[in-house]
């Protein structure tokens, strides 16, 4: 059983070396909108000025035309605004966000859209016709999709105007706009120019009410305390373990406090440069793990990408003592038989979980490090 | 046309609903893991910034020795702040305003609402041992005065004074006051001033990264079925459900 542990071990260590993940080009954000995708009658001016004009000057007819890119998802929010230069006098412009599928059959969704409420296909916004508050010539208005509370937002010349619950996915919503008019000229402007929205206040209280919702949330003192105690009692710091543990929250195997003991041992005596009696102690205490010295170079490996043979054994010798009082600790964790899987000797659950709080913070395009963490104040 | 317009609806919805929620094996899941390194160095300061914060100062010492850590407070200061810590918990709250003034007196004078709430303790603690007139004397004298100059403090006030109109504190509406979590509550508060005068966060950073581990796992869950770490204490992954 230990043995297979062994060969997990080293499996997952090689695996990790290994493969080095493809990162996959992040789709640009959108900068220009896109005559090619729209239902046509707009004419790009400039990269940032649209004009359209109607095919039918007799009678208004609904047009749209999304931007080059979907709106990038991995960030807290996105926005962009429209300038209306000139907005035609019984015309109607909306301003949203929709699916490009939308396009192949706009007539049956517009009334849904306009209204600002969300349908399968998106969401677009053209104003309170209540309170009067529609899109002019001279106004700016804007649209942004708040990832957090999973919402979009809509302003209008620098104030929130319209929020509404984005229920469809947060990839693949393309910035839209969309005029039922004869001529219309717009400004786009996809953030090469400053918001007449205040978007940096608004993400600065985002991340206020984020953290607010961090701090409800309710904790058991016990997790953290026995998280402390299994990492103690992982890494073999058996002094601060015994010290730490006045009550003890779950009773330890024999196995887990002799292996500690030596554990410790090890530790100090590599972390004092003596990797010769290091590894004396090993073969003395576990004949079983006497192949030590070459799988524990090869379990090493990924730290230096160096595969050849005859460096394997000068590397235990060259490598950071941290590395190794690491490496030799996992292999002795590996002959206790409470310890079932690899990624246990390898990873302590506090490590484990700081793994999975960076790889969800990742997967959401954010540069986590928890070392960034100790910068920062209550 | 009505047939094309249904056929496309329907192609719509379905790359809606596709595209919101993805799955990520438990394979693809270990493989963005394994990419992840976690420094020993971090982690070491992490259990240091813990001892130190909640005050095992003897363990902090030996964490100091084993993996060789510098805590970021002198080890010193800890001792004192447990003293105090101590004799809140243990209803001396004499002693511990005095021992709060031997570490620092801007503590409590630039802290009206801490030296309110340690003297409430005192008069809580007076009336837990059955001295009633020398806690309506300590009332009338010391806490009344602060009670006119803030009306959140009258309150208060009037609350814990509510303690002496009972015989039976078992049917007062105020009796949690005598509770230990009262004691444990001012403790931690004092705890948490001495901590913000010597420059050092009040709580330990653990507890937050793990709040924020579980607010960062919900908000993935809107996004993508991944595997996810529901027990704290062992950190399993457990695999997403189809």
């Amino acid at each position: 059983m230990a043995g297979t542990i062994r060969k997990e071990i080293l499996k997952v260590v090689l695996r990790e070396t290994n493969e080095k993940e493809e990162k996959k080009k992040e789709a640009e954000a959108p900068s220009k909108l896109d005559t090619s995708n729209s239902t046509g009658g707009f004419v790009a001016v400039s990269t940032d000025i649209m004009k359209y004009t109607s095919v039918y000057p007799d009678k208004p007819e609904l047009n749209v035309i999304l931007a080059d890119e979907p709106a990038p998802w991995k960030n807290l929010l996105y926005y962009f605004e429209i300038y209306v230069k000139d907005a035609d006098f019984k015309g109607k412009i909306a301003i949203g966000f929709t699916l490009a599928l939308f396009l192949m059959n706009i007539e049956p969704w517009w009334e849904d859209l306009i209204a600002g409420h969300e349908s399968s296909h998106g969401v677009l916004y053209s104003g309170d016709e209540d309170t009067g508050s529609t899109f002019l010539s001279g106004d700016v208005i804007g649209a942004g999709i708040n990832y957090s509370t999973n919402e979009f937002f809509f302003c209008k010349n620098g104030e929130l105007v319209h929020s509404v619950p984005n229920n469809l996915s947060n990839r693949g919503l393309y910035p839209t706009i969309a005029v039922l008019s004869q001529h219309e000229e717009m400004h786009v402007n996809f953030g090469q120019k400053p918001f007449a929205f205040n978007l940096k206040d608004f993400e600065a209280r985002e991340r206020r009410k984020q953290q607010q919702k961090i701090e409800e949330i309710s904790l058991s003192p016990q997790v953290t305390y026995s998280l402390i105690r299994s990492y103690l009692l992982h890494s073999g710091y058996e002094d601060t373990f015994n010290s730490f543990d006045v009550v003890p929250s779950s009773p330890i195997t024999d196995e887990q406090t002799n292996t500690l003991n030596h554990r410790s041992t090890l530790r100090q005596l590599i972390m004092n440069g003596n990797v010769d009696g290091a590894f004396a102690k090993v073969h003395e205490w576990y004949p079983q793990i006497v192949e030590v010295g070459s799988q524990l170079c090869i379990y090493l490996l990924h730290y230096y990408g160096c595969y050849k043979f005859e460096l394997i054994f000068k590397l235990a010798y060259e490598m950071p003592l941290e590395v190794l009082a690491n490496a030799v600790n996992a292999f002795v964790l590996s002959t206790d038989p409470h310890m079932e899987e690899a990624k246990d000797c390898l990873h302590s659950p506090l490590e484990r979980l700081l793994k999975q709080l960076t790889a969800c913070k990742r997967y959401e395009g954010e540069d986590f490090l928890v070392e960034k963490e100790f910068s920062k104040r209550d | 046309m009505s047939l094309l317009w249904l056929v496309i609806r329907q192609l719509a919805e379905i790359e809606a609903m596709a595209a919101s929620k993805k799955l990520i094996t438990r394979e693809e899941w270990e493989k963005k893991l394994s990419d992840v390194k976690i420094r020993k160095e971090d982690m070491n300061k992490l259990v240091m910034n813990f001892l130190v914060t909640e005050g095992y100062v003897e363990a902090a010492e030996k964490f100091r020795m084993e993996s060789g850590t510098e805590p970021d407070i002198d080890l010193a200061t800890i001792t004192d702040r447990m003293a105090v810590k101590k004799a809140v918990q243990s209803g001396n709250v004499e002693d511990a305003i005095e021992k709060v003034n031997d570490l620092n007196p801007e503590i409590l004078d630039t802290n009206p609402q801490l030296f309110f709430h340690l003297q409430q303790q005192r008069l809580i603690e007076l009336i837990r041992n059955g001295k009633v007139e020398e806690a309506l004397e300590f009332a009338q004298e010391e806490l009344a005065p602060r009670g006119e100059e803030n009306q959140s403090f009258l309150e208060e006030l009037e609350r814990t004074v509510a303690l002496l109109a009972f015989e039976d504190v078992s049917n007062c509406p105020v009796g949690e006051l005598l509770d230990i979590s009262q004691r444990l509550k001012t403790a931690s508060e004092v705890n948490a001033a001495i901590l913000t005068s010597q420059s050092h966060e009040k709580d330990p950073k653990l507890p937050s990264l793990l709040k924020m581990l579980l607010c960062a796992q919900n908000q993935l869950d809107e996004k993508a079925a991944y595997p996810r770490v529901n027990d704290l204490s062992t950190a399993t992954l457990e695999d997403p459900a189809v």
